[in-house]
């Protein structure tokens, strides 16, 4: 006997005579559904997977999928739950799911889901579950886009009656069309709040990079046919104000917008792709995240040096496990050594010096860290350092403090910890008199070493500094803070601030 | 010429469908027939048990049967058939010494596992909404292909602690098991013949292009298992890829036939190649437990499980079991050759 048999086949003969009859054979899908009339092939899949192996691969898998969905959705509309054993309630929904997105589905599932009737559980799996994941495979437009939203959110009251966790809620925001006339375009903006949503719940997790890393791969495996997935996201981060890190996290943050007839190339780039060639360059048309990302220009005689730099930092950014934005930072000036080196070594001492500029200008930034403390209760002195800092270090944050009310209410607040600190210090004070404390009488040591025991503080770089008349610092807070290694730089009225700069650099490119 | 039901000639039951079956030309009706004839280990209880889900036997109740006898008495039951006093005979009872076994899992296999831990284990968030044997099938490959051991280990050990709970929600009879000694027979060959050590068959959906299948191995022991049971076509379901095994032994010379003890174990039905002395693993299942991670062996992936074409696997099978028992009887005496041919 010729051994061609198989189940598959025996199971698309059968569905392939079924639904070609008219009105489609309800009774038949019932039986289906429920494991019966199959093949004799053990029960390890499900009925429903087996009457998705019945449907054809070739060309009329379409039409015939439509059909399947028909019947489905007339059986569904015809019979109420409680009335419908759990199997067929969960192969239809599971096979509703696997047929979306289908037309005739959405409004049977809709009712479904109105109706609220829908209980119990086949092989441990709640059929509500299965009701939101055939809900989410046939949305027809966004109306359930408020239930998605609250998924992501975590927001969702434990008797509402469909649950679902915030991977479930981005999945059903990215599963929503634009709109009911364009259902073949992702719904761009929800899904650009859906991913900062996720970004903000997953911003305290070490993997945080990686997993928000498939959560975006996730949205671009839900429409493969889209290819500018890379502009949308950047333009979604952009508009929807994404942490650092996340945005980041995209798998590429350098498309080429236009090729000029010149050869130059138009496109939108991380800011530090373009450091070892940033003088050449005219300044940016358009700034996206603060900076982070530029559109720019880049004229043909760069775009080969160009090339190389992309080619070595996307794949260490897109790459990037560890969480913090520094870290991230001192990879790239890591790779730039590196590159600056090997240039050096092959004799292209221009390049070599290029990737020198970009390493020095990024250590500049990653030394400094993006929020300082100014503890200072002279408001002049205060606008001066502030000044020195803000003028000579790109993208920082300063905060002035200048009363020990409000360094006391930053301290023991829980705010943000700094990355640096600088400590007005009084070069000749006196012992504090009990009930009149204030910056100036001795306190500075004591705020050090308040910094230095507070949780949140611990660990972050104290530059104290005196302004004074006499380049030579006298006196015991002097002393205190010198046998602590901390010796302070000294700001004199005349003084062109160089000291305090350079302190500046040293001290955070020690700690970075 | 009468073919006995259940081993039994006795109102013979369903011999028409079956019958019907037997000349139908499909291949797989044919095996559940030739089956249902000759598995006497369905013992007069359990065929009794089993009728009445087809009190009106035609084509389609006894179809039916088969599938809902399964899902009512053995799969969703904390005590299913196979361990009520109405199967006492097929009861092993020879392992009371430390017996390890042997199971292998299809991953691909555990959709509601899945689908319920997707909601609460981190592990599997990912698992799709629309699980079809492809979307699963490329979720694994995801979640295991090119992943460092110890990422795998720790996704085996949380499916297993998954199906622990799901089994706790909902029994998932029966397990099926090999003794590890016999397995270790196939241990060292390709995950392929992990499958055929333990008799287990998967249709690819589109032979052309197979969803790659993730298995793995679990060796547990005996103790741990609980009761070992030797199977019967009604513990396989509406499945024709299982083969029975005799009761007893015909009778020779006026002596009275001998019992086969339920310790041997079925045979599970071996696609694979032979292995050193036509040895044929025994086959046994016991009720559902909660697997430890030190349950866990090993873990593998199958390009393409191809089991050739039932009949042939069947002729085949047959063949060896009657290499196997050549000393002991004669497998024709128990099934003519005729029923595989």
């Amino acid at each position: 006997m010729e051994d061609t048999y198989t189940n598959t086949e025996a199971v698309r003969a059968a569905m392939a005579a079924r639904l070609r009859e008219d009105p489609p054979a309800l009774e038949q899908l019932h039986e289906w559904l429920r494991g019966h009339d199959l093949p004799p092939a053990g029960h390890t899949l499900e009925p429903y997977q087996w009457i998705l192996r019945g449907l054809p691969l070739g060309p009329d898998r379409f039409s015939r999928e439509t059909r399947l969905a028909e019947a489905l959705a007339a059986l569904l509309s015809a019979s109420q739950e409680q009335a419908v054993s759990e199997e067929v309630l969960y192969n239809s929904l599971m096979l509703a799911a696997a047929l979306g997105p289908q037309k005739a589905l959405s409004a049977p599932l809709r009712e479904m889901l109105h109706r609220e009737t829908l209980t119990g559980q086949w092989r441990g799996v709640e059929l509500r579950q299965c009701l939101a994941d055939a809900l989410m495979e046939n949305q027809l437009d966004r109306s359930l886009e408020p239930v998605w939203n609250a998924m992501l959110e975590g927001r969702i009251p434990a008797d509402r009656f469909l649950q679902g966790t915030p991977d479930n809620g981005l999945r059903g925001v990215l599963l929503m069309p634009k709109s009911e006339t364009e259902p073949d375009q992702p719904a761009l903006d929800a899904i650009g709040r859906a991913l900062k949503e996720m970004a903000k719940r997953l911003s305290e997790r070490q993997d945080r990079r990686a997993r928000f890393r498939e959560a975006v791969q996730e949205v671009k495996n839900a429409h493969p046919q889209r290819v500018i997935w890379d502009l949308d996201l950047i333009l979604q981060a952009h508009e929807y104000n994404w942490p650092l890190w996340a945005f980041e996290s995209l798998p590429r943050l350098y498309v080429l917008l236009e090729t000029l007839p010149s050869g130059a190339r138009r496109l939108m780039v991380w800011k530090y792709i373009l450091y070892p060639i940033r003088e050449c360059l005219d300044s940016a048309t358009r700034v996206f995240l603060g900076g982070t990302l530029v559109e720019t220009t880049v004229p043909t005689t760069l775009t080969e040096f160009l090339d190389e730099i992309v080619a070595v930092l996307e794949p260490l950014r897109a790459s990037h496990q560890l969480p913090s934005d520094k870290s991230l930072r001192a990879a790239v000036a890591h790779e730039l050594q590196q590159q600056a080196a090997c240039n050096q070594l092959a004799g292209a001492r221009d390049l070599a010096h290029r990737y020198e500029l970009a390493i020095e200008q990024l250590y500049d930034e990653l030394s400094v860290g993006r929020r300082i403390w100014i503890v200072e209760d002279d408001r002049d002195q205060a606008a001066r350092v502030d000044e020195i800092v803000t003028s000579n270090f790109e993208g920082v944050k300063t905060t002035i403090i200048p009363s020990e009310r409000a360094f006391r209410r930053l301290v023991d607040g829980g705010v943000d910890k700094p990355d640096l600190v600088l400590l007005r210090i009084s070069p000749h004070s006196r012992p504090p008199n009990e009930g009149n404390v204030t910056i100036r009488s001795r306190a500075g040591i004591r705020y050090a070493r308040e910094l230095a025991e507070n949780d949140v503080t611990r660990g972050v770089p104290v530059i104290p500094y005196a302004v004074s008349d006499n380049q030579v610092l006298e006196g015991p807070e002097i002393r205190d803070f010198e046998a602590l290694g901390m010796p302070p730089v000294c700001l004199t009225p005349q003084s062109d601030n160089t000291s305090l700069i350079e302190r500046i650099k040293e001290v955070t490119q020690r700690a970075a | 010429m009468p073919e006995p039901v259940f081993g039994r000639y006795g109102d013979l039951w369903g011999d028409q469908v079956l019958r019907d079956w037997q000349d139908s030309g499909n291949e797989a009706l044919r095996a559940m027939a030739v089956n249902t004839r000759y598995d006497g280990r369905v013992t007069p209880a359990r065929e009794a048990a089993f009728r009445a889900f087809a009190p009106q036997v035609s084509d389609k109740t006894l179809r039916n049967a088969f599938k809902d006898y399964f899902e009512a008495r053995v799969r969703h039951e904390r005590n299913p058939d196979f361990l009520e006093p109405l199967n006492q005979e097929n009861i092993a009872t020879l392992y009371r010494r430390p017996v390890s076994l042997a199971r292998v899992v299809i991953l691909n296999g555990l959709v509601p596992v899945y689908q319920a831990a997707r909601q609460t284990n981190e592990v599997f968030r990912r698992f799709p909404t629309r699980p079809t044997e492809e979307t699963v099938g490329d979720w694994l490959d995801n979640e295991l292909r090119d992943r460092p051991e110890a990422t795998r280990r720790s996704f085996v050990e949380a499916t297993l602690q998954e199906m622990g709970r799901a089994r706790l929600r909902q029994p998932f009879q029966p397990a099926w098991a090999t003794l590890w000694d016999h397995f270790l027979l196939y241990a060292s060959l390709t995950p392929e013949h992990w499958l055929e050590a333990l008799g287990i068959t998967w249709e690819a959906r589109d032979p052309g292009n197979p969803e790659p299948l993730w298995v793995v191995v679990l060796k547990y022991s005996v103790g741990e298992a609980g009761t070992l049971v030797r199977p019967t076509q009604l513990d396989a379901g509406w499945n024709a890829a299982h083969f029975p095994t005799p009761k007893e032994l015909p009778a020779k010379n006026g002596e009275r036939p001998m019992e086969l003890p339920a310790d041997r174990g079925g045979h599970p039905v071996d696609y694979g190649p032979d292995v050193p002395g036509d040895f044929i693993p025994a086959e046994f299942i016991h009720a559902e437990i909660t697997h430890s991670p030190d349950h866990f062996h090993r873990i593998g992936r199958i390009e393409d499980a191809q089991p050739g074409g039932l009949a042939t696997r069947r002729r085949v099978h047959h063949l060896r079991l009657r290499k196997f028992y050549v000393k002991e009887f004669d497998m024709f005496d128990w099934m003519p050759s005729h029923c595989t041919e």
